[in-house]
């Protein structure tokens, strides 16, 4: 079935038809999520918040971005909210390690990280959320800039250089890795 | 490195380099072993960010998600269920108060027509601008 016909479908309440579409963008919609939080509960949550919020609005859905753009859309904003509480809970608690506050630990602090993919992971969550949801919809979604500005709601000119900066950020947070100089 | 260069080097991944900043670039990286390095740098920190990305929540994703679906729609049911509730008689005892009402009014005009269902007064035309009626009025 297509996305029209599933969406057409889900409208007269079949929820298998929905389901499918669950199904469909999780990949997406996981991309987005865990990119902007990291692999924690509170990204499951965010990702569920996501198609719920999705199964709210369908009936204003009137197809003018593709439902992927529409759910980035949607988990890209929920994600940035998520970011604020967390920093909220951070300042409230402030003796409170990542792990009690159900976050992950920072580049610095892991002695784990068993492989390049997790510490390259943990470095994007090390840089702001200005400059990571560009990375996480330009690098890891593989949308193009025009597409990220239109999700973002910047200009394109900002998508461009927050993606020069962020780069040059996981360059530096990376260079034990990857080599080269810190600078 | 000249940092100029480097910026342009860092924006040239996303095709946003003028003919000019691009043969600027191109020039340097033959002359500089060390930018040529950094440009594979970058590309390597690239294809590790894409291919860092997580497809895939925790098992029954899906499952879990049209669960919550329908605990909030359970949830929403009684709540309006309940403002059906005290609703519901308000509305039957208007529309019955306006029935009562018209019928009486019809009943009292022996007709029936809109002005005698809502009591209207017969005034004619000329009644309705005869001066003589508005002084008696005041």
């Amino acid at each position: 079935m297509t996305d029209n016909e599933l969406i057409k479908a889900a409208r007269t309440g079949d929820a298998g038809a929905f389901k499918d579409i669950v199904k469909r963008y999780e990949p997406l919609v996981a991309a987005t999520v865990t990119g902007m939080l990291g692999r924690c509960a509170e990204a499951d949550d965010v990702g569920q918040e996501t198609f719920i919020r999705f199964y709210k609005s369908m009936n204003r859905f009137r197809g003018e971005a593709s439902i992927g753009t529409y759910l980035t859309r949607i988990a890209i904003n929920l994600s940035l909210n998520a970011l604020k509480k967390r920093k909220r809970r951070r300042l409230l608690f402030l003796n409170k390690s990542p792990e009690e506050l159900g976050e992950i630990p920072d580049v610095g602090a892991s002695t784990f990280a068993d492989d390049d993919k997790e510490v390259v992971q943990r470095a994007i969550q090390k840089l702001e959320p200005r400059f990571r949801s560009v990375i996480v919809l330009r690098l890891m979604n593989g949308y193009s800039t025009r597409e990220t500005a239109e999700i973002l709601k910047i200009p394109e000119g900002t998508v461009l250089s927050r993606l020069a900066r962020a780069q040059m950020k996981l360059r530096v947070l990376l260079s034990p890795i990857f080599g080269g100089s810190d600078g | 490195m000249d940092k100029r260069i480097r910026k342009l080097l860092y924006r040239s991944f996303d095709g946003s380099l003028t003919p000019e900043e691009q043969r600027r670039l191109e020039e340097s990286l033959a002359k500089s072993k060390s930018l040529r390095e950094e440009k594979q740098r970058i590309e390597t920190i690239r294809r590790s960010v894409a291919s860092s990305t997580s497809h895939t929540f925790e098992p029954f994703f899906a499952e879990r998600v049209m669960r919550r679906i329908e605990q909030k729609k359970s949830q929403q049911e009684p709540f309006f269920d309940a403002l059906l509730a005290v609703f519901r008689p308000v509305v039957v005892g208007a529309v019955v108060l306006v029935i009562g009402l018209v019928s009486y009014n019809m009943i009292r005009k022996d007709r029936i027509s809109l002005a005698a269902a809502f009591a209207e007064p017969e005034v004619t035309l000329e009644e309705a601008y005869d001066p003589t009626l508005i002084l008696e009025m005041e």
